[in-house]
């Protein structure tokens, strides 16, 4: 600690102080970190904002997501004055999260999921952000995205965000139970499943026509499986205790493991969340519409 | 087993199992891997379902120590000649015969959580067993994520 010895008689004076004042006043910041910690894993951050390599320190930025439209590298969430969010207000991480737009206003390309993150309500999105911001600054600098032209030009995003982004906050359906509405939040916004397991059009938006009905061609070139309840190619055999315990265990009802890009989002997001929490999610998508593949 | 001695027997067993390779077609070996594999995945859906509280059977140390007396059989089925180029319906990935190293630190993470699966079985805690039947699960999908094909 470094501390001068002859501070420590007047610090430990200072003590019973200190902690009085502490129990008096609610931690306010702790609290919002802790919040902020719970809402980092519902909202799958770790995984993308992490390098593969295995000793990568978490949230540090720097993985490579291979796409049809290039190779985007993940940036550096920790607060970092000059390769993280070190300088960033809360007002400008909330643009970021919600609006997909950077602290100089120029816009975001929808491989970071913002268009799922925009229905994320203001206080979570502080939370998340009072999190980052107790992290231990990593000075890491992330290459720029490696794009295939016409998508390189950013300017093109301006075009992209009027046709298919909806900025709409996330508004709870008073028809449905807590449960559901919890669980259409988890899935539509903070987990964002959408983004992999809804099918995509030629410019890369999200049909939401076949909304959850799996994709042909998700991360990586690979089929990302129906998660709408239809009997034959979706979930509609599972139960709600299939879908939980598969959320927390990884393990599928006939005994198999999931594997791909699923792997870590149990392990990173839906493992951590609480039982009510994964019940919500059960309930939501047990609820969709069934749609057959196509 | 007195009457046998043991030389006999070993010489037995090796000219038995040399003579079984001898005729160990890729398809075969694929077919084998494919109903080994499966069986693992039978014991852990098995496992599941009691788990869940789906089914009140009182068999989880059974499946355990069926998953744990095979495990060890698993790093014997993947031979040179039972890749994709040899027979294409397996969903074994060429990655296995690129980075055997890779492969072979991942087969020991799933020998080493079926081998420490049974104990945690029969302590009947279901806390405890969750937990060694999660690490055994998350050893099986860490080896499908890079090792196996998509569906």
């Amino acid at each position: 600690m470094g501390l001068p010895a002859r501070l420590l008689p007047i610090l430990l004076l200072l003590w019973p102080l200190a902690t009085d004042v502490a129990a008096q006043e609610p931690p306010a910041e702790e609290e919002a970190v802790a919040r902020g910690r719970y809402l980092l894993h519902a909202a799958g951050c770790v995984t993308c904002h992490t390098a593969e390599a295995e000793d990568a320190v978490p949230l540090a930025g720097g993985r490579a997501l291979q796409t049809p439209f290039g190779t985007f590298r993940t940036p550096n969430l920790t607060p970092d004055p000059e390769t993280g969010l070190g300088g960033w207000s809360a007002a400008q991480f909330r643009a970021a999260l919600r609006e997909g737009l950077a602290p100089d206003g120029s816009p975001y390309y929808p491989a970071f999921p913002y268009p799922s993150y925009a229905g994320m309500t203001e206080a979570d999105a502080d939370d998340l952000f009072a999190y980052l911001q107790s992290l231990t600054p990593v000075r890491n600098a992330v290459p720029d995205h490696d794009l295939d032209f016409p998508f390189s030009l950013r300017p093109g995003l301006w075009a992209w965000r009027w046709l298919h982004f909806d900025a709409a906050p996330f508004a709870p359906d008073p028809e449905q139970g807590e449960a559901w509405n919890r669980g259409a939040y988890l899935v539509e916004h903070l987990g964002h499943c959408g983004e992999c397991h809804t099918p995509r059009n030629f410019a890369g938006a999200t049909e939401e026509a076949r909304r959850l009905a799996g994709n042909p061609q998700g991360p990586e070139g690979k089929r990302v499986p129906n998660i709408t309840p239809h009997q034959e190619d979706g979930i509609g055999a599972w139960d709600a205790t299939d879908m939980t315990f598969f959320l927390e265990t990884g393990f599928l009802p006939d005994g198999d493991v999931a594997g791909g890009a699923m792997a870590p989002v149990i392990k990173d997001s839906t493992s951590r969340l609480t039982a009510e929490d994964r019940a919500a999610i059960a309930a939501y998508l047990l609820a969709l519409p069934p749609l057959p593949d196509e | 087993m007195r009457s046998v001695p043991l030389a006999v027997l070993t010489a037995t067993l090796v000219a038995l199992s040399g003579a079984a390779l001898a005729a160990d077609e890729p398809k075969n070996l694929v077919d084998y891997r494919s109903a080994v594999m499966r069986s693992l995945g039978g014991h852990a859906g098995a496992i599941a379902a009691i788990v869940k509280q789906q089914v009140s059977y009182d068999h989880v140390a059974a499946h355990a120590e069926a998953i744990a007396a095979t495990a060890p059989a698993v790093r014997d089925v993947f031979p040179e000649n039972s890749g994709p180029d040899d027979y294409a319906e397996t969903d074994a990935l060429p990655a296995i015969w690129e980075n055997p190293e890779d492969f072979a630190e991942a087969l020991e993470a799933f020998e080493t959580a079926a081998a420490a699966f049974p104990a945690a079985a029969q302590s009947g805690d279901r806390a405890q067993i969750l937990e060694a039947f999660q690490k055994l699960g998350g050893s099986c999908g860490a080896c499908h994520e890079d090792f196996r094909a998509e569906d």
